[in-house]
């Protein structure tokens, strides 16, 4: 019997104080569930930040539910932000700001201005974040001048479809016309090229004479005001490019008040009072530069440059015409 | 060892003592120390989550404060407020979007505040102004709304915070957010009521509720939640189920919240404080598992079990140890001394000291203290065994004690003694002197007065002596007194005391000894030493005193030898007692008669007047004829007696008792039954026969002996056919002696033996040198050489005999054995057997002496014999010649028909030789023809002239 010699039952208790003494202090709450545990969420899911011009524009909603389908499906966190207004060029420049000090992994951005969010998206490279550029492209030579690394733009061939769209509108023109050209924020490329595209279309066709072009910065209550101002200047303007719909949908209002019901209008966007518009006749026809697929294709190329897949530096997809015709198909 | 573990032992009482002192302090400490942690640290944990969950409600207060301020600006916007209260059906295409761009523009200055979901502006009319998160904004969580707006209507102007709730736009990807909401009215200038213009909704996100609130939430144990007023989860630190009810994610139903609960989940209990943030109706909460909390009194739980184990391991080893040291030693101590109790106990059963402690010392004295006890358990026990002893002996011993009271001359003896002599015990043992002196042995008393007065003289030191005294029955015992007697102050001798000793039987003892020392056990009679003694004691008194003479017969039993040997022993004691008997008859008292052994006697014949010992002689000699009847058989014995006289002057006993016995000798050899009186002539016989003997040894040694040849021839031709050899003596002084002067004395002792082996080996040597001298002569020769009784019967002689012949390559058949027939009459079978012997061997045997008394023709045919010696005195040819021819021819005759040859010796005359020839007689030998010469010589005139 060991605990009949004194030193067995010592020996035996020693090894058990031993035994229990080492017992570590358990860690608070590491066997208990739930409440107590304190997890995290360990995983981190890539953050990519959507930045659009404006909140209330549906062409951007249309974006986000491009972007949102590429979240899904590629499991990433988006962060939609929106400036208030197109014209809030300063509140993208925080945004961006933001989102550098915030550290998402990549932004894709339809910058307001083309040259004023550069030194922006240039540090947020510079702090590793992956830049997309979609809708409007960034001016490359400024880009450049400010040590960043090629940027890839996703967008329509914009002067190609305002081409198009107004050769649409020229083609629907019998008579000598004036034509104007309301276009979106000058310094906008896509602006710019819609512009182009446009005042090319108005230029092949002999009957048109463009008389004005002035910006309405994209805005429909902007474009009302400018319409109302063209037309006070000269009463005869027979065609209006609006570089958007949003434009478009003010011009019309403002046709619609004064009662001018001949008056050729064609936008871009293919938003749906827009389309809307075109079913009535009172817009001859808009451009479906597809959104959500810019969307979609601008996540998911942050994506790929996130995994150091190579990318296409431009990648157009097409923008597609909407007339009455191919509303009714 | 036994391990009874009653309270009632000093182990029970000293385990108890020490659970007592050591152990429950220990447990006492650890239980109260335990309780003091718990207890502390519970407050201190409390206090700690108290101040985070203070901390975290200022937080949460600022934030809900921003969202609060946020909505109230938002609801005083006026353009918002306008554009809410026309119907959305009314508004054109342009003027929906317009409004709806500028409230966008509005609200995003809004959007500022992190955390922000989205702000959603419901007007009842339809518009819905979206700005958040998403640019999205389908449908409107139109329950959720009602729900809101029911809450906000009760509220009036105040914000409703809904708590964790779905977000209100439905495209909002959160499940959960927190929700709050004002409703816009507007007084309604028709009714005197206000009309609801729309709802303000702003959604917030609840991670970044949890971010800040767990930023505000310190490191600490458990973990925070915060509810809302419908227990729905807005924080919860490990984001597992926001916005979720309590009841819905765990089960657990929290029906009042005092600041402190517990609760119990999973089998676990958790310490739960609460905070209720009356504003909004939500509760913080930091839940706090128990176990987390009291982690660190497990230390101290480790501890108190340490020590208390270690205590009680001390508690065992202690208990080991007292046993072993103390209370074992002690039980064996008791168990001890229960055995000295009850007398069992030894020595050698010593405890063994341990240690040198107390408890040592204790067993020291113990086994000191017990091995005193054992020793004076042995004094006591020596003594009484002393005393007993001593009784046992007094008694055994036959020893009386006595005191002599020399004053008064009383004697007092022991009532054993007193007993044991018979004395009238009445008496008390007391005796006067004069009685005891009366009671002694008449022939001891002078003897006893001596040594009294030779010991109170003081010429001894000690009164001893042994004496007779006269018992109650009237007989005489031995004692042995001794005594010893003490003096007054005066000198004078007043008491002796002492033992006596009944030393009766030891006398008789010695008596018998002293009787047995000289008497013959068998017949009776004294003994051989007795004898010797009186003799002696005669002579030395004879020396003294005139000599008395006296006689000194030796007496011989003839004929006792074969009694013994054909009857036995026992036989032999008859005979022998018998013998004793009749000697006695013969004798008178004072005639001495003793048995010197076997079957002699001796008896000293104090008497001897008037010739008394022939008388007593002849009478003896008489008694002893007449025959014996043993075992029913009659024997005859004689007496052999040789008487000697104290007058022939002898000096010593010695002396006398050796001419007797020479005297009986030679009445022995007078032929028995006869005696024999011892005279000089005897003596000088004696001496003479001594001499001779002794001459003969040295003749032996000196060459002295010689043989002498005779011729044995041919009694026509003369021819030599044997040669005898006698032996004959060259003696210093008395010239040449026959066989005859000394065969005789030589035969009686074994002298013989040595001068027949002399004269073997010469008469071979010599007839062997002869034999090679006569080689190559054709003569057959013989030698003849006399064998006397003893010679025929040492076998040793004759395989000298045997071995001399070979030795010298001498047939067996050159040797005559020449016996005389006397020889053969002694022991005729022992002679048959030896002479077949010498016959088988190859020798000759000649029948000396033939016609002389023994000659019995029988010989002749129970006897190898070859040849027979007609014995002298038949040739005495003048006394009776006719007749001593015819007798002579008939032996001739005789012997011849048995083919055995006769040979006449001692022919000296020529008509003996012519009578010879006449009858036939073979061999002659004799003076006529040669006398017996040297070897020399009869080389010289007979060997030679072969």
């Amino acid at each position: 019997m060991m605990l009949a010699h004194p030193f067995g039952s010592v020996a035996v208790w020693l090894v058990s104080f031993v035994l229990l003494s080492c017992t570590p202090t358990p860690e608070t709450g590491t066997d208990v569930k739930d409440i107590a545990a304190s997890a995290e969420v360990s995983a981190e899911e890539i953050q990519v930040a959507l930045v659009m011009k404006t909140l209330t524009n549906p062409f951007f909603v249309q974006m986000e539910v491009g972007a949102r389908r590429a979240e899904k499906e590629f499991g990433i966190e988006l962060l939609v932000k929106t400036a208030s207004q197109e014209t809030s060029i300063q509140q993208q420049i925080d945004i961006v700001e933001r989102l550098i000090d915030d550290r998402v992994d990549a932004i894709v951005i339809a910058p307001g201005d083309s040259i004023e969010l550069i030194p922006a998206l240039a540090r947020a490279q510079k702090a590793g974040i992956t830049v997309v550029n979609i809708d409007n492209k960034l001016d490359a030579q400024f880009a450049k001048r400010n040590d960043m690394k090629t940027v890839p733009f996703i967008s329509v061939d914009n002067e190609a479809s305002a081409y198009e769209v107004t050769k649409y509108l020229t083609a629907q023109i019998s008579k000598p016309t004036q034509a104007v050209v309301i276009e979106g924020i000058e310094e906008a490329q896509n602006s710019q090229d819609r512009k182009n595209g446009a005042l090319r279309a108005f230029a092949e066709s002999n009957r048109v004479d463009v008389v004005m072009t002035k910006s309405a910065h994209w805005k429909i209550d902007e474009a009302y005001k400018v319409a109302k101002e063209m037309f006070e200047q000269y009463p005869g303007i027979g065609a209006v490019f609006c570089a958007n719909d949003m434009m478009a949908l003010g011009v019309l209002e403002f046709l619609s008040q004064t009662e001018r019901s001949n008056v050729l209008v064609v936008s871009y966007d293919a938003l749906e009072d827009a389309k809307r518009a075109v079913l009535t006749g009172e817009l001859v026809a808009t451009v479906d530069q597809k959104p959500g697929e810019q969307g979609y294709l601008g996540v998911r190329t942050a994506l790929d440059m996130l995994k150091g897949e190579p990318v296409e530096d431009v990648l157009l997809i097409d923008a597609v015409l909407v007339t009455k015709e191919t509303l009714t198909r | 060892m036994r391990m009874m573990f009653r309270f009632t032992t000093l182990t029970g009482k000293f385990t108890a003592f020490l659970f007592v002192m050591s152990l429950m302090p220990i447990l006492v400490l650890g239980y109260v120390s335990y309780t003091t942690t718990a207890k502390t640290l519970v407050e201190q944990e409390l206090n700690h989550t108290n101040s985070m969950i203070a901390a975290q409600e200022k937080v949460l207060d600022v934030i809900l404060r921003e969202i609060e301020g946020l909505i109230h600006n938002i609801s005083g916007i006026e353009i918002l407020i306008d554009a809410m209260d026309k119907k959305n059906a009314d508004l054109s295409t342009f003027e929906r979007l317009a409004a709806q761009a500028q409230i966008g523009y509005i609200l995003n200055g809004y959007l500022g505040l992190e955390g922000l979901v989205s702000i959603d502006v419901i007007s009842e009319y339809g518009s819905h102004f979206h700005v958040g998160q998403t640019l999205a904004q389908s449908g409107i969580n139109q329950s959720l709304l009602e729900e809101l707006k029911a809450a906000a209507t009760v509220s009036r102007n105040r914000i409703v915070w809904a708590g964790a709730t779905r977000p209100i736009n439905l495209s909002i990807d959160n499940d959960y957010v927190l929700t709050a909401a004002k409703v816009i009215q507007k007084a309604n200038l028709t009714a005197n009521a206000s009309r609801l213009v729309g709802t303000i909704v702003i959604s917030y996100d609840l991670d970044n509720i949890h971010k800040t609130l767990s930023a505000a939430s310190f490191e600490g144990l458990g973990s925070s939640m915060l509810l809302d007023q419908h227990q729905h989860i807005i924080f919860q630190q490990d984001k597992l189920h926001l916005g979720e009810s309590i009841e819905q994610a765990y089960q657990v139903a929290l029906d009042s919240f005092d600041e402190t609960f517990k609760v119990v989940y999973e089998g676990l209990p958790y310490l739960v404080a609460s905070k209720e943030l009356t504003f909004y109706g939500w509760t913080l909460l930091r839940i706090i598992p128990e176990k987390d909390l009291l982690a660190r009194t497990q230390t101290i739980r480790l501890t108190t079990g340490a020590s208390v184990a270690f205590g009680l391991s001390i508690l065992i080893i202690g208990f080991f140890y007292l046993n072993r040291r103390i209370v074992n030693p002690i039980g064996n101590l008791v168990q001890k001394f229960q055995k000295i109790n009850s007398g069992e106990f030894d020595l050698n059963d010593q405890m063994p000291e341990e240690g040198s402690d107390e408890i040592t010392e204790l067993t020291r004295w113990f086994n000191l203290t017990v091995a005193t006890l054992i020793d004076r358990e042995s004094y006591a026990i020596a003594l009484k065994e002393s005393e007993t002893r001593h009784e046992l002996i007094l008694k055994a011993s036959h020893e009386g004690i006595w005191d002599w009271n020399l004053v008064n001359n009383v004697i007092t003896l022991s009532a054993d003694f007193a007993q044991l002599m018979g004395l009238n015990p009445d008496t008390q043992g007391k005796i006067h002197t004069a009685k005891w002196m009366s009671l002694i042995h008449p022939s001891d008393r002078e003897g006893f007065n001596k040594q009294v007065s030779d010991y109170l003289d003081g010429k001894t030191d000690k009164f001893i002596f042994e004496y007779r005294i006269k018992t109650a029955l009237d007989d005489y015992r031995w004692i042995l007194s001794h005594g010893i007697a003490v003096k007054d102050e005066t000198g004078k001798y007043i008491l002796m005391a002492g033992s006596h000793t009944d030393i009766n039987s030891r006398k008789e003892a010695e008596e018998q000894l002293t009787h047995d020392a000289f008497h013959d056990k068998l017949t009776g009679l004294y003994n051989r030493a007795f004898l010797v003694s009186y003799l002696t004691q005669l002579f030395a008194a004879e020396k003294r005193e005139h000599m008395t003479s006296f006689a000194l017969m030796f007496l011989d039993l003839d004929g006792f030898k074969s009694v013994n040997d054909s009857m036995g022993h026992a036989a032999g004691d008859r005979l022998l007692k018998e013998t004793s008997e009749r000697l006695k008859h013969c004798l008178r008292e004072a005639d001495v008669l003793t048995r010197f052994g076997g079957d002699e006697f001796v008896i000293l014949l104090t008497n001897i007047e008037q010739f008394r010992y022939a008388q007593v002689a002849q009478r003896i000699i008489a008694s002893l004829k007449e025959p014996y009847t043993i075992m029913r058989q009659e024997h005859r014995v004689g007496a052999s007696i040789g008487v000697t006289l104290s007058s022939n002057g002898y000096a010593s006993p010695e002396e006398m008792m050796r001419d007797a016995d020479l005297a009986m000798y030679r009445a022995k050899a007078a032929g028995k039954n006869c005696y024999v009186l011892f005279d000089h002539s005897m003596r000088q016989e004696m001496l003479r026969t001594i001499r001779l003997e002794q001459d003969i040894q040295h003749a032996l040694d000196r060459h002295e002996f010689q043989l002498y040849y005779q011729s044995i021839v041919d009694t026509h031709t003369k021819e030599l056919q044997q040669i005898e050899c006698f032996a004959r003596w060259n003696h210093p002084d008395k010239g040449l002696l026959d066989a005859i002067e000394f065969i005789e004395y030589a035969e009686q002792k074994d002298l013989i033996k040595d001068i027949g082996y002399w004269a073997l080996d010469t008469a071979l040597t010599q007839y062997a040198a002869w034999s090679r001298n006569l080689q190559g002569k054709d003569v057959k020769l013989e030698i003849a050489v006399n064998f006397s009784i003893k010679q025929l019967f040492d076998t040793h002689l004759l395989t000298f005999l045997i071995e001399k012949l070979d030795a010298l390559k001498l047939p067996a058949s050159a040797l005559i054995i020449d016996v005389k027939a006397s020889v053969i009459a002694q022991d005729s079978s022992r002679a048959k057997q030896a002479l077949r012997m010498l016959k088988d061997k190859g020798c000759l045997i000649h029948l000396d002496d033939f016609g002389m008394d023994y000659s019995s023709l029988s010989y002749l045919i129970d006897y190898p014999v070859d040849a027979l010696k007609i014995e002298r005195s038949l040739l005495d040819i003048d006394d009776n010649p006719e007749q001593r021819t015819k007798v002579i021819s008939g032996i001739i005759q005789f012997a011849e028909a048995l083919g055995i040859r006769c040979i006449a010796e001692g022919v000296e005359t020529n008509d003996q030789l012519a009578l010879l020839r006449s009858v036939g007689c073979h061999s002659v030998q004799g003076y006529l023809i040669d006398r017996p010469v040297n070897a020399d010589e009869y080389y010289q005139t007979v060997i030679k002239n072969i």
